[in-house]
């Protein structure tokens, strides 16, 4: 298992921890990617724009560290 | 007064400035059928009674302010009104859509809307009660900040009254000026505030007494408006938007590489976070605000104290566009500087899209030796500096030093200065760019340039909610298709795409926005981007206030009359397709960010421009085609405008 801390933003922000808004932390099997992630975060990748792990953006089949910092982001429009 | 319309009221009030005279139209069901509100009404007239070559703020302009068959009832999404003119920004239309209470008010007074001519000898303002309208002296409003003349007018005339005005920006003609409602609503971009200055206009305080609707079938727009507002509780991008507002929008674009940062050269900003709707609300005690009948509620109300920054509730709070164009393109990473910026901005009466893009255009020439210190009157220009942008702001709408220079806009300021300076100028037509990098979303790109009004971020839905399939199945899945599958649209398109299916795919979202903007009708409600109400819902809307047995069918051909009539106006006002021109910058590598490298391609990008004319049924040369304003009911546009 690894550990991972993954921020959350737009719509995704309902899937945060409790208590904790904005954010999950917890372990994921081995071998992880960022799809598999948003499964287990409880969505599916097309409500994911973007992800990147320690800042810097990732496609969706990367393999996810252990102590990766992740952050999820939805698309955004106008207004 | 007897009704005989359901949704409005049948009557338009003009407003003789030069005579000092008051009139009523009463333009007739066939004129509320066809166009059914807001934009259209507003082109309707303007292509009509602005001959071209005229000076916009000259006494030949008019200002129009117009409302829907929707404006004023009971359902979430209505309360928006229109106001429109001949740009001083762009030489083009300005059309500007403004929430709030005001649209709603002046229903409730019994007008539709108001066309404003001529320009009135001494300083004055206009007194809607009801019947009773009143031209009466504004010379002791003049010069003083919006929240100032809110106060003095409130007090005045009623504390249920609702005020639209300019501020010291609008008297002064500032190209960029526009006109507030209420103090926390915008008719922010195209230099509207500059032509009711230039009317000697400073207000219009609107008090209605007819504050029922009359509606075919209350109980089916009541089913509807009770369904919005309870569902809108448990979904989650509407719960997020009342939560926090557009400024959610800041990081998340950030992190996606299209938040304009540095005059856009970068698309990611190493503050975003810092100037973010979680930060701006957890640091100054965000809270929301509603407009006229909307269980949304998303506008910002905020408050803090920071050094010199101090913020209060007065004027709202700043929404994405101004957190991103007074925050990161100015290389700003402070939520409290940004918010008081704003709140000069609101104060002054100044556009804030307009205004952090002007400004960021005079650093970027600065930083690159193309103005000096000669130029600014000594003051030296840099990124991430807010108390100059402060000073500059304050300088702006007084016209004072290098605030004179500013307050033409980037493209207007760039003419004067020359130097090559034009090519750092962020802007289509004259109009500076909205919060957003067309870099990564070639279909914003496409609305930035054929936009009427010049750079406008409103043309469409942006591309990257069509980037992906979707999956009908799941209901919390908002990033798909299915709301707009009624109108055909059902294959995703990439973002960073400008073949036909993207140009098919930004007509059809350009007919829905579109539509928007005649009903005065508010995105947050809507498709795509909040999976809220549908398009068949609005028909059912539009049914159960008017009786019109509508479908989605007109409603678009609506949507679309309106593009096209202000193509049409544009072409009458000189316009051609080689205005429809996008800065060289966004033909060139991004600088740094997650979409470093990224540029459109540029041959194909003209194709596609060329692509869009043909769908429009409009000239290789971007002008209407004789049979498209026939088939769009507006044949009486060809003798306004030359068409083939």
């Amino acid at each position: 298992m690894v550990h991972v801390k993954v921020r959350l933003y737009g719509t995704l922000r309902r899937l945060s921890g409790p208590g904790t808004p904005g954010l999950w932390e917890g372990f994921i099997p081995d071998g992880t990617d960022i799809n598999g992630l948003i499964v287990i975060l409880g969505t599916k990748p097309a409500e994911v724009a973007v992800a990147c792990i320690h800042d810097a953006a990732c496609p969706f089949d990367t393999v996810i560290p252990d102590n990766a910092e992740i952050i999820l982001v939805t698309p955004f429009g106008g207004g | 007064m007897e009704q005989k319309y359901y949704g409005f009221r049948g009557r338009i009030l003009r407003v003789d400035l030069t005579a000092m005279k008051v009139t009523v139209e009463e333009p007739g069901p066939r004129f509320y059928r066809v166009y059914m509100g807001g934009r259209n009404f507003a082109l309707h007239y303007l292509i009509k009674e602005l001959p071209p070559k005229i000076d916009p703020l000259g006494e030949e302009n008019k200002l129009m302010f117009m409302t829907s068959c929707t404006t004023g009832a009971p359902i979430s999404g209505q309360a928006r009104h229109t106001a429109a003119a001949l740009s001083p920004l762009t030489g083009g239309l300005a059309d500007s859509q403004c929430g709030g209470f005001w649209g709603a008010e002046l229903k409730f007074a019994g007008w539709d809307g108001i066309i404003i001519e001529g320009k009135a000898a001494s300083k004055v303002y206009i007194s809607i009660e009801d019947d009773r309208v009143q031209l009466l002296d504004a010379g002791e409003l003049w010069g003083n900040e919006t929240g100032d003349v809110q106060e003095i007018l409130t007090k005045r005339h009623s504390s249920k009254a609702h005020v639209l005005q300019i501020g010291p920006a609008g008297e002064n003609l500032v190209k960029f000026a526009c006109i507030t409602s209420d103090l926390k609503n915008f008719h922010g971009r195209g230099g509207l505030g500059a032509v009711m200055g230039s009317k000697n206009l400073r207000a219009i305080v609107v008090k209605g007494s007819q504050r029922k609707l009359n509606t075919v079938d209350p109980e089916g727009l009541n089913r509807i408006a009770t369904w919005f507002a309870r569902s809108r509780k448990g979904h989650p991008a509407i719960s997020l938007h009342h939560e926090l507002g557009t400024s959610k929008g800041v990081f998340p674009v950030s992190v996606a590489g299209m938040l304009p940062t540095y005059n856009f050269q970068d698309g990611s900003f190493k503050g975003a976070e810092a100037i973010g709707g979680e930060t701006m609300n957890r640091e100054l005690k965000g809270r929301g605000e509603t407009c006229f009948g909307c269980a949304v509620a998303c506008k910002r109300s905020i408050e803090g104290e920071k050094g010199r920054f101090k913020i209060t509730r007065q004027y709202g709070g700043p929404e994405y566009e101004s957190i991103g164009l007074l925050g990161s393109n100015l290389g700003i990473d402070d939520i409290y500087a940004v918010a008081a910026s704003n709140q000069r901005c609101n104060a002054l009466g100044l556009d804030t899209i307009s205004t952090g893009c002007t400004l960021s255009w005079a650093m970027e020439c600065f930083e690159k030796g193309l103005l000096t210190k000669e130029d600014t009157g000594g003051i030296e220009l840099k990124w991430n500096d807010p108390e100059k942008v402060l000073e500059l702001i304050e300088m702006i709408a007084k016209r004072q030093g290098i605030g004179n220079l500013l307050a033409e806009g980037s493209r207007g300021a760039a003419r004067r200065v020359g130097r090559d300076t034009e090519k750092y100028a962020v802007q289509v037509k004259g109009q500076e760019f909205a919060n957003h990098e067309p870099r990564g979303k070639w279909g914003v790109a496409l609305g930035y340039a054929v936009s009427p009004t010049g750079a406008d971020h409103l043309q469409a839905a942006h591309d990257p909610w069509f980037n992906k399939p979707g999956d009908y199945s799941t209901e919390c899945n908002w990033v798909d298709l299915e709301d707009l599958s009624p109108v055909g649209l059902i294959d995703p398109v990439p973002s960073e795409d400008i073949s036909a299916a993207k140009v098919r795919l930004f007509v059809y979202l350009q007919y829905i926005w579109g539509l928007h903007d005649v009903l005065d009708w508010c995105i947050f409600t809507s498709v795509p981007e909040f999976r809220a109400m549908s398009l068949n819902q609005l028909v059912d809307i539009i049914n159960c206030v008017t009786g019109w047995r509508t479908s989605l069918f007109e409603l678009l051909k609506a949507g679309e009359r309106g593009v096209t009539m202000a193509r049409a106006f544009n072409c009458i006002h000189g316009f051609t397709a080689e205005d429809d021109r996008l800065p060289e910058r966004f033909f060139e590598p991004m600088r740094e960010g997650t979409l470093k490298g990224h540029y459109i391609d540029k041959e194909k990008f003209y194709e596609g421009v060329k692509l869009y004319y043909g769908m429009m049924g409009w000239s290789d040369d971007g002008i209407p085609s004789a049979a498209k304003l026939e088939e769009l009911n507006v044949g009486w546009v060809r003798e306004f405008v030359k068409v083939s």
